[in-house]
């Protein structure tokens, strides 16, 4: 991966694993740590390499994330994370190298979001009612009644699209629906929809990346529906890095795309295994 | 106030009341797509029907214990109504109705260590041993010399229970018997 990348015009970066600041994240729970919190992905450190003019940059570090354990989940994993400028376009026809050079895998196959919902779910993921949603999340499982758009999607996507991705070639799933765009920037041509993906191959979800979103202003707003989502669900707020939202102002952070990949379980699909246990040495959970 | 697990302390294995019956997990998974929010999906069994079913739980979810305890016990006789137990160690006697011998009562002889499975102290199922030898008590007569054709008859055992074996099988004789499949097995020397 570090050939392939440096090979590329990357520039390998480290940067602060622990910092002041826990994730704003509403599905994710920083691990605080000697007064303050390791970090659940090196994204913000690495946007503002990138508005300080940095050019592409990779980097392969461990990152935490409180409460996840399971056969693919750890609380301590690897994850590798790249941004290289331009529009994510550039970035999908690399991902698709990467992954034939590590995995030998055949060209992936690219669907959007919304034809891969139709298909198994037999509703519009970008038009149907809210409430339509979360009677369909419900009725599949989900655990009482979704909390919005948002939760209904991603459940009833996880229940009855993921399952089919992937199969023989892997599957970049394009144009996440605007809830659940995270960081990336609206569609130009289609506001309802994000320049978000996911790679996902071997039954494993290996990546998620993003057009960046550059706006301040957007940020702003994104990080205040976090928290108030955090808020409803009983969790502390958690304010973002003031340097990183000093950093979108001024000088910005120029076009482009990232996107962070599991390493570990880059490592599975490899292998074929079924559980991180199988490729990982030391799997001591903090509650052992 | 009763005893919890929230979902971080789910294992295969654990006894939890889940639509208000006793259950047992039999496999559990941490789910969590894309960004989105954490579940642990569970398959377990319902303890009391028997039925193996799927369900998912927010993270952090919890759910009651329940009091539930596998141990062996000595059978002693039935009234016709209900069987009774007796726990070795303690002398303690127990009743079980039919319900709790799930048709497994057939293979019960008076002093036979069974499995029996307590719930909040009371007998939610039996278990009889996986093999049982049980002595014929009437079964048209045998014909000799005929172990290989693969005929077979009824024959019925001293508990009551009616099986299928060979032939060459008569009465008096003692038989190993697999209460999973209700087969016999083969013959044992008296």
């Amino acid at each position: 991966m570090r050939a392939f990348l440096t090979g590329r015009g990357y520039l390998e970066v480290e940067t602060p694993i622990l910092g002041p600041h826990a994730t704003p994240d509403r599905h994710l729970e920083s691990v605080s740590a000697a007064g303050g919190f390791l970090h659940t992905s090196p994204e913000f450190a690495m946007k503002r390499l990138l508005a300080a003019r940095s050019g592409p940059i990779f980097q392969i570090v461990k990152a935490f994330r409180a409460g996840e354990s399971g056969r693919q989940h750890a609380v301590e994993f690897t994850i590798a994370e790249w941004y290289r400028l331009g529009p994510l376009e550039g970035l999908l026809t690399e991902m698709d190298l990467l992954l034939g050079d590590l995995l030998g895998t055949r060209p992936a196959e690219r669907r959007t979001y919304r034809e891969l919902f139709l298909a198994a779910v037999g509703v519009d993921p970008l038009s149907a009612a809210e409430e339509r949603l979360q009677t369909l999340a419900e009725a599949h499982g989900h655990p009482g009644r979704p909390d919005d758009r948002a939760a209904a999607l991603d459940y009833l996507f996880s229940r009855l699209v993921e399952p089919g991705l992937g199969a023989r070639v892997p599957t970049i799933v394009t144009r996440f629906p605007a809830p659940l765009a995270a960081l990336a920037r609206l569609s130009d041509d289609d506001p309802r929809t994000a320049e978000r993906f996911e790679v996902f191959w071997a039954g494993l979800e290996l990546a998620n990346g993003y057009d960046e979103l550059q706006d301040p202003a957007e940020h702003r707003r994104r990080f205040a529906a976090e928290n108030r989502a955090r808020e409803r669900a009983g969790k502390p707020a958690a304010h973002p890095d003031g340097r990183f939202l000093a950093a979108l102002e001024d000088p910005g952070i120029p076009r482009c795309s990232g996107v962070a990949l599991g390493v570990d379980r880059l490592v599975m699909a490899a292998l074929g295994a079924s559980s991180l246990d199988e490729v990982v040495a030391f799997r001591e959970r903090p509650d052992d | 106030m009763a005893n919890t697990y929230a979902t971080n302390e789910f294992r295969s294995g654990l006894k939890v009341l889940l639509d208000s019956d006793p259950c047992v997990l039999l496999d559990c998974e941490f789910v969590k797509p894309g960004k989105g929010q954490a579940f642990t999906r569970i398959r377990y069994r319902n303890l009391k029907t028997g039925r193996v079913l799927d369900k998912t739980f927010k993270s952090g979810e919890k759910v009651e214990a329940a009091d539930v305890i596998d141990t062996d016990m000595e059978f002693l006789y039935s009234d016709g109504g209900d069987w009774h137990f007796m726990d070795p160690n303690t002398y303690e006697q127990y009743s079980a109705a039919k319900a709790a011998l799930g048709g497994h009562e057939k293979w019960l002889l008076q002093g036979m260590t069974c499995g029996v499975t307590l719930y909040n102290d009371a007998i939610l199922l039996i278990h009889p041993p996986h093999f049982v030898d049980l002595k014929v008590v009437e079964t048209e007569p045998g014909i000799r010399g005929d172990t290989a054709t693969g005929g077979s008859k009824n024959a019925t055992l001293e508990t009551g229970a009616v099986v299928r074996v060979p032939l060459f099988i008569e009465v008096d004789e003692t038989l190993r018997l697999d209460t999973r499949t209700g087969e016999y097995v083969s013959r044992v020397k008296n």
